[in-house]
């Protein structure tokens, strides 16, 4: 729960965070070393330098670590675990659904636990995917396209071993489904991270949601193309908001077009914990606003409406999680929320692209 | 102690070794990220040039030990295609450090050997493709830029009837942040958007078809979309490789083991 300086309640939902091991022990070989060094370049790049992490913390933080960072600092109310398991890489995995569950275990009020599936697994994938289902009763599963399994470097959402998991899914009633996408990290094919293969299997499954988690980034334009097509896709932030400190100018840029082509409604935060914290993330946001032109291209400013939609209530109505009845939106109509009337910033009415340098 | 004949032979030695060195960080300039389009030598991605006689060779180092394959085997091909066009060199090794696909990449440049070739197996895409994919982006973003820029000078309806002529004289103009500008996007403009006889209009979508007032909106559309990715990723990238350069993780990174894909 964030408090704004004027006494206004703000629901926090962090769609996105990890419960990793990538401790010496557990590291099967050197790429689990250098795929933790990867997350530590960012880690490094993106907080602040008072607020930066010993690398063996980094490692590894545990329950008690992640609990005082996200809901003690970090004003989360329910926060959203996306497991990875990298077997590859790690001996016991790198962030699996059974380390997340530990934590589930032990905040069972405030944590969301997401399964996880690989349709190159086959039929012994399918078992797993419902005996974990049976044991979790998840509502949502991640997807990681780039992930490597066996021979595999990556797979693609239109390959035809994803229709006898969709179809399971539809039956055991998960209608939401996390794909990873993010930067452009090792699948050697353009397909394993390319984002355009939402669109043909959003078009496919119309009840299913489909959260894209980092929004494509650094493809973000084929997103917006994507998502603004498709109303049953939404905008994972998770690494957008990072940006916030290190780069703001980018953070408002990626903003900007998200919110023009997806509207504020579909748009989740993330914080990628524990690459970095909502804790600094959430205080820069709310205190963020985009300058008049940025609102004018954005169709609307970052109002405090808006700000809890993205920070919670988008979350929390894709995921019908309960939400105190103080953080609700006074009017839910998204019609007039945030909008700019025109001649109010300005009086003269400008090509969108007008923007002084 | 040294003669001073030969210091001074020594001294002659360095200057033409800095002078080459010099030579090939200017052609690396020409090399640019496909997916960024950015110099790879603006990026930081260079790290070393050693120089042997007529010899070259490139140490290049990327952002995280992770990117993409794809994008790295472009860069070393074309930093090798870059560097032997210097008259006085004979032969280039470029050597990627510190990248999970180094040695595939490092042994199929060196052979000559073409993307699908090293990751037979691995990779079905096929890199010219990619390349069109990013041009088409790198297209769309300089455009941009150079409309965005002249649209806040002289108005939409003007900035639309920029004829190619225009544009050449843009390339000359008095204000320095024009000129470059105008030079990036008319490279661009010849030879992958449409009509180029000088009275063409020089602001063609990516189908080489005019951008008229009316056709104006949807346009901005295209342009909105590519608008900004290429420069956000790319200071992600600065982000990262100065990160890595800086606090590199213990025990990885600053070295130059090669590892392979098993």
């Amino acid at each position: 729960m964030y408090l704004t300086p004027t006494g206004e309640k703000v629901f926090v939902v962090d769609a996105h965070i990890h419960m990793w091991d990538a401790r010496p022990e557990n590291r099967r070989n050197r790429y689990g070393l250098t795929f933790i060094e990867s997350f530590w370049g960012s880690h490094v790049g993106m907080t602040p330098d008072e607020l930066r992490w010993s690398f063996e913390r980094f490692c590894h933080y545990g329950i008690e670590g992640a609990a005082k960072d996200l809901f003690e600092d970090g004003y989360v109310d329910q926060a959203i675990m996306l497991p990875t398991d990298l077997r590859e890489f790690y001996v016991n995995g790198f962030n699996t659904i059974d380390q997340s569950a530990a934590f589930k275990a032990a905040y069972p009020d405030k944590v969301v636990l997401n399964g996880r599936m690989d349709p190159r697994d086959g039929a012994r994938g399918l078992d797993r995917l419902e005996a974990e289902h049976a044991k979790y009763k998840f509502k949502a599963v991640k997807l990681y396209t780039g992930e490597w399994n066996g021979a595999s470097k990556g797979y693609s959402l239109k390959d035809e071993i994803m229709t006898p998991y969709m179809e399971k899914l539809l039956a055991l009633g998960v209608n939401i489904i996390h794909v990873h996408k993010g930067p452009t990290i090792h699948p050697l094919n353009l397909d394993a991270f390319d984002v355009r293969d939402v669109d043909q299997i959003a078009s496919a499954y119309p009840t299913m949601k489909f959260v894209v988690d980092h929004c494509g980034m650094p493809r973000i334009d084929d997103f917006c193309w994507i998502a603004g097509q498709e109303p049953n896709v939404y905008g994972g932030l998770a690494l957008v908001p990072s940006f916030i400190h290190a780069r703001p100018k980018y953070f408002a840029q990626m903003m900007c077009d998200l919110l023009f082509f997806l509207g504020p409604d579909r748009l989740l935060f993330g914080s990628d914990y524990g690459i970095t914290s909502p804790k600094w993330i959430i205080e820069k946001f709310m205190a963020f606003e985009f300058s008049d032109e940025m609102a004018w291209e954005a169709k609307t400013q970052l109002t405090l409406e808006v700000k809890r939609k993205i920070l919670g209530l988008n979350a929390a109505k894709l995921y019908d999680l309960e939400v105190p009845a103080e953080c609700r939106l006074i009017d839910p109509s998204p019609e007039h929320d945030g909008e700019i009337l025109l001649g109010q910033a300005d009086s003269q009415p400008r090509s969108p692209i007008h923007v002084a340098a | 102690m040294l003669r001073p004949e030969a210091v001074a032979e020594q001294a002659t030695r360095d200057t033409a070794r800095e002078r080459r060195r010099a030579d090939v960080m200017v052609a690396l300039g020409d090399v640019l990220d496909p997916e960024l389009d950015e110099p790879v030598t603006d990026m930081g991605f260079v790290e070393r040039i050693d120089l042997a006689d007529d010899a070259v060779e490139i140490v290049f180092r990327l952002p995280t030990y992770w990117c993409s394959a794809n994008f790295a085997f472009l860069m070393a091909t074309d930093m090798k295609v870059a560097a032997e066009r210097l008259p006085w060199v004979r032969e280039v090794t470029v050597r990627l450090v510190d990248h999970f696909a180094a040695r595939k990449i490092n042994h199929g440049v060196a052979a000559g050997q073409g993307f699908a070739e090293v990751f037979s197996g691995e990779a079905e895409t096929n890199l010219d493709e990619i390349r069109r994919v990013f041009r088409d982006k790198a297209y769309l973003g300089r455009q941009e830029r150079l409309l965005r820029l002249l649209v806040g000078r002289w108005g939409l309806e003007r900035a639309l009837l920029l004829t190619l002529a225009d544009l050449r004289a843009l390339v000359s103009h008095d204000d320095g942040e024009i000129r470059a500008l105008a030079l990036r996007y008319l490279g661009m403009r010849l030879h992958d958007g449409g009509a180029t006889d000088v009275t063409a209009l020089a602001f063609t979508a990516l189908n080489g078809t005019a951008v008229t007032p009316l056709a104006y909106p949807d346009h901005l559309r295209a342009l909105r979309r590519v608008r900004g990715a290429a420069d956000a990723n790319a200071e992600m990238c600065r982000l990262l490789l100065q990160a890595r350069l800086t606090h590199p993780a213990p025990g990885c990174g600053i070295d130059d083991r090669e590892e392979d894909t098993a």
